[in-house]
């Protein structure tokens, strides 16, 4: 009951718990990828700062010609060379010529301070660093840029002049080719906020510049909040100790939860000074599932393709409601309308082929409740239709009969129709196990399925047929198989019944009901097959109390019959038989209890299985029915007067009659004794109680092969 | 020390290149006698008692950048720079790190007996001077931007000799001197290199 609904909860549950759990890897695979990649990032980073401050020296280095070739430098000095001490006008010529320079200098490279140094390193004039006019003698020349200057090459250099940065170029200043450069032209461009936002824009990194341990400047991209490199200052005491940074920059640094960061070195004499640069990225973590929404912005909200998560929530809500109405709404609507039809009267039980699953098995069980009432009341109790009380006791076996069975002399016994017992319907008996394995109940050997079956209804309850006399059942060794069930009384041979020799009468043959889906008697499948001896008329239903017909003494054949109510214990039956259920072949009187499973709750249906089950030792599937068509309307309609119908009848039966002649010929079987009288009478008394069980009009025969043996079928036709 | 900084392993620099139209020999890094050399008149009875010797700390480096002084000599490094300078002898247990702002001095006795000192700058690579300690020596000069140097010695034998990087070059030179006698004259120039350059 309910399983696919279940099963959608199961599947949406595993979906859930999947989802969950790609969320969660997803969350950790995209923090570390994004580590990774931040990493790859800031590398880059500080490569490109590297690059760009290496660019910006050439051009600085490049500028600074103008410089070198201006004239008024040039004569400045040519004007302190050779003197000990530097002339005031020298001075003031250079300074004014250091600051044309200046104003021609781009902007974007134009130096901060700009010095004019004499071949023995003095500084002539500056501009831009007035702290240097408190010292007469100040020089530059011990420094290796400017000293590489004056020697005639063009360099760059980094400074740390009291704690501050400069990026340094020096060019030679020269006069005459023939002689030594007559000095050096060097520029500073100071490290701080401007040219960090300079080099920050370039290469759109956030940068910082440190120095002796301490950031100087520092600049940041749009988003990135430049407190935060008060992180990165704490974190650059650990520089003495990473030896990559020894080489010059250092390894990926994680500076906090949230940043990264990773350090290079300034080149130049800062390079020992400590100086040099951090770029600084935040880490961007999600942390777990939420962080998704919490740092999704519109955009990343309007890239979400809401149609197709809603397709999918409708397709899951759909197949779930789907299900619910299926197993629950459905079923419950027709236990709804059925419980109501039952309460106005126009149903007596549950429609049991309406419900599925579970609920069948309680519209089983209310119907099996029903029963219970109705026999509490003493009402009329739908049970299993009595076949006997149709077709009248039938011989043990067929020797062509679906339901034959072997009898001692290793021929087939004929099928035996029982009368129901009398009196109120039989309970069922205890399943009984096969004592020797163990294993399930057999055929016969035990009650039908444990469930109870609610009786289908056939229509009228069969009238109540007496129990068959005492004597009638032989004293004998009890049924093994079923020690505790009535034991069955040997099989009545109804008079005008022509026995073959040993015991195999040719003429014995068997009418089974078709039961096929598409049996025209308009009740379905209903009756699965009654037996009947050929010759032997099928004995009309005995009224209620009636006693069964006994059979003739000496007569071998034995039947179980599962209408047999409390018997004397039957002979020690024969293994095989016992095991399909049917009495000791060869032991007059013995009745296989087990054969005794239908039980008056069983229905019609439910007696023809297991009829069929016990019909033979190849299995119930074996039984097949032939299905007489239904007889053309238009010919019936041409059939006036009973007259005309008797004579119809006649000749039609004996077709059958001739068809069943040369079938029992094909199969290698005796005909002898069979006479068209008999066969008549056999069919008319089956006719009859047909007509009379099933209320129909006519009855049609047909022939057909059984297990190597013709055998005669009975089709109620009500129209 | 100009010659290490030039070396690309040096890190000193992104770009060096020479100036197309200064010619080759001028590009040779050859010292500036005015700063980094020294003559000393060596004595085998020196006199004692010395006054202290000003270093100047200025330009990224000291001046003179070599010394050569007796044992007991004083030395007076004064920053002549705007900015402060943190001087310490290599190897030194005694004359440490030590910061001397603009304008300020430290003092350093020379040690008895004969040795050789390294100092430098903390804040200053560049700094990197030389201290020669000669019992022997009597009187130091440092030869002017034309190379010539002058002494005023009391009259003696004196050997002089150059110092460049804190060692002795070129051939010491042996002088006598006369008490109040006319300013002597060297015959011949002090090499302090070779024909190469070399020291």
């Amino acid at each position: 009951m309910m399983v696919l609904s279940r099963l959608w909860y199961v599947v949406l549950a595993l979906l859930l718990g999947i989802s969950t759990y790609v969320v969660f890897l997803a969350v950790g695979e995209y923090d570390r990828r994004n580590g990774v990649a931040m990493e790859e990032e800031l590398a880059s980073d500080s490569q490109t700062v590297g690059w760009a401050l290496q660019i910006d020296a050439r051009k600085r280095l490049d500028a600074l010609l103008i410089g070198a070739v201006d004239k008024g430098v040039q004569d400045s000095l040519q004007a302190a060379a050779g003197k000990d001490t530097i002339p005031g006008k020298a001075k003031e010529d250079g300074r004014r010529a250091l600051n044309a320079t200046m104003e021609k200098i781009p902007a974007d490279f134009r130096p901060d301070i700009l010095f004019e140094v004499d071949h023995d390193g003095r500084a002539v004039s500056q501009v831009g660093f007035d702290a240097a006019n408190t010292f007469p003698d100040f020089e530059l020349g011990g420094y290796p840029a400017v000293f590489d200057a004056l020697h005639g090459y063009l360099r760059d250099d980094t400074w740390v002049l009291g704690g501050k940065a400069y990026r340094v170029v020096a060019r030679p200043v020269e006069v005459d080719s023939t002689q030594p450069p007559l000095g050096a032209i060097v520029a500073l461009k100071s490290v701080d906020k401007k040219f960090a936002a300079d080099i920050s824009k370039r290469t759109r990194a956030n940068v910082a510049f440190f120095a002796a341990g301490q950031r100087i400047a520092a600049a940041t991209m749009p988003g990135f909040d430049e407190s935060k490199f008060t992180a990165v200052d704490s974190d650059m005491l650990s520089l003495a100790t990473d030896k990559p940074y020894a080489d010059g920059r250092s390894d990926f640094h994680p500076v906090g939860e949230t940043l990264g960061a990773i350090y290079a070195r300034f080149v130049g004499d800062a390079w020992d000074q400590g100086a040099g640069f951090v770029v600084v990225r935040s880490k961007t973590t999600i942390g777990g599932p939420m962080g998704f929404l919490n740092g999704a912005d519109d955009k990343d909200k309007a890239s979400v393709n809401v149609a197709l998560i809603g397709g999918v929530v409708f397709l899951a809500l759909a197949i779930g409601i789907l299900l619910s109405i299926l197993e629950q709404t459905l079923p419950m609507r027709q236990m709804e309308k059925q419980a109501g039809a039952l309460r106005r009267g126009e149903l007596d039980y549950l429609q049991v082929a309406k419900f599925r699953g579970g609920y069948r098995g309680i519209a089983e069980n209310v119907n099996a409740g029903i029963e219970r009432v109705l026999e509490k009341g003493g009402g009329a109790v739908r049970k299993p239709a009595d076949l006997e009380s149709i077709l009248g006791p039938v011989p043990a076996q067929g020797a062509m009969s679906a339901f034959s069975f072997p009898l001692q002399d290793g021929a087939a016994a004929p099928p035996q129709a029982f009368p129901p017992p009398p009196g109120p319907p039989l309970p069922h008996p205890a399943p009984t196990s096969n004592p020797s394995s163990g294993g399930p109940p057999q055929i016969g050997g035990g009650p039908p399925p444990p469930r109870p079956r609610p009786p289908t209804p056939v229509g009228p309850p069969p009238p109540a047929i007496a129990a068959p006399p005492p004597a009638a059942a032989p004293a004998g060794p009890p049924n093994l198989s079923a020690p505790t069930a009535p034991v069955l009384a040997p099989m009545p041979l109804p008079a005008g019944a022509v026995p073959s020799a040993g015991g195999r009468p040719g003429g014995n043959f068997q009418i089974a009901l078709d039961d096929s889906p598409d049996s025209v008697d308009g009740d379905g499948p209903t009756l699965a097959s009654a037996l009947s001896p050929t010759g032997v008329p099928i004995p009309p239903p005995r009224p209620a109390g009636a006693a069964p017909p006994v059979p003739p003494a000496g007569e071998d054949r034995t039947m179980a019959s599962p209408f047999n109510r409390a018997k004397p214990p039957a002979p020690a039956a024969d293994p095989a038989a016992m095991k399909l259920g049917m009495g000791a072949p060869g032991v007059p009187g013995a009745r296989a209890g087990a054969a005794a499973g239908p039980v008056p709750t069983q229905t019609m249906m439910g007696m023809g299985l297991q009829a069929q089950a016990a019909a033979g030792s190849k299995g119930s599937d074996e039984d097949e029915s032939t299905v007489i068509a239904r007889a053309p309307s238009e010919i019936l309609a041409a059939a006036t007067g009973p007259a005309k119908a008797v004579n119809d009848e006649t000749a039609e039966w004996m077709t059958v009659y001739d068809e069943f002649l040369r079938t029992k010929k094909q199969c290698d079987e005796p005909t002898d004794g069979l006479s068209f009288e008999k066969f008549q009478n056999t069919l008319r008394k089956n006719r009859d109680a047909l007509v009379q069980r099933h209320q129909c009009k006519r009855v049609r025969f047909s022939v057909y092969i059984k297990d190597g043996r013709a055998s005669l079928k009975a089709t109620p036709v009500k129209e | 020390m100009f010659v290490e900084a030039a070396k690309p392993e040096a890190h000193r620099f992104t770009w060096r290149e020479p100036s197309p139209t200064v010619r080759a020999e001028f590009r040779a890094l050859t010292a500036n006698p005015s700063r980094d050399v020294c003559i000393a008149a060596l004595s085998q009875s020196p006199p004692s008692n010395h006054d202290p010797i000003l270093v100047r700390i200025t330009g990224g480096r000291t001046l003179p950048t070599t010394l050569v002084v007796a044992p007991g000599q004083r030395l007076s490094f004064e920053n002549h720079d705007p900015f402060p300078h943190r001087l310490f002898m290599v190897s030194s247990n005694t004359w440490k790190a030590e910061t001397i702002d603009s304008n300020r001095h430290r003092e350093w006795s020379a040690p008895p007996g004969a040795g050789r000192f390294e100092v430098k700058d903390e804040l200053f690579p560049s700094v990197h001077s030389y201290i020669v300690v000669e019992p022997q020596t009597a009187a130091i000069a440092f030869p002017g931007r034309d190379g010539a140097f002058s002494f005023d010695l009391p009259a003696g034998d004196y050997t002089l000799r150059a110092y460049f990087d804190g060692k002795a070059v070129g051939k010491p030179l042996s002088v006598i001197t006369k008490d109040r006698g006319p300013a002597l004259d060297l015959k011949e120039p002090l090499a302090v290199s070779d024909a190469t350059g070399k020291p």
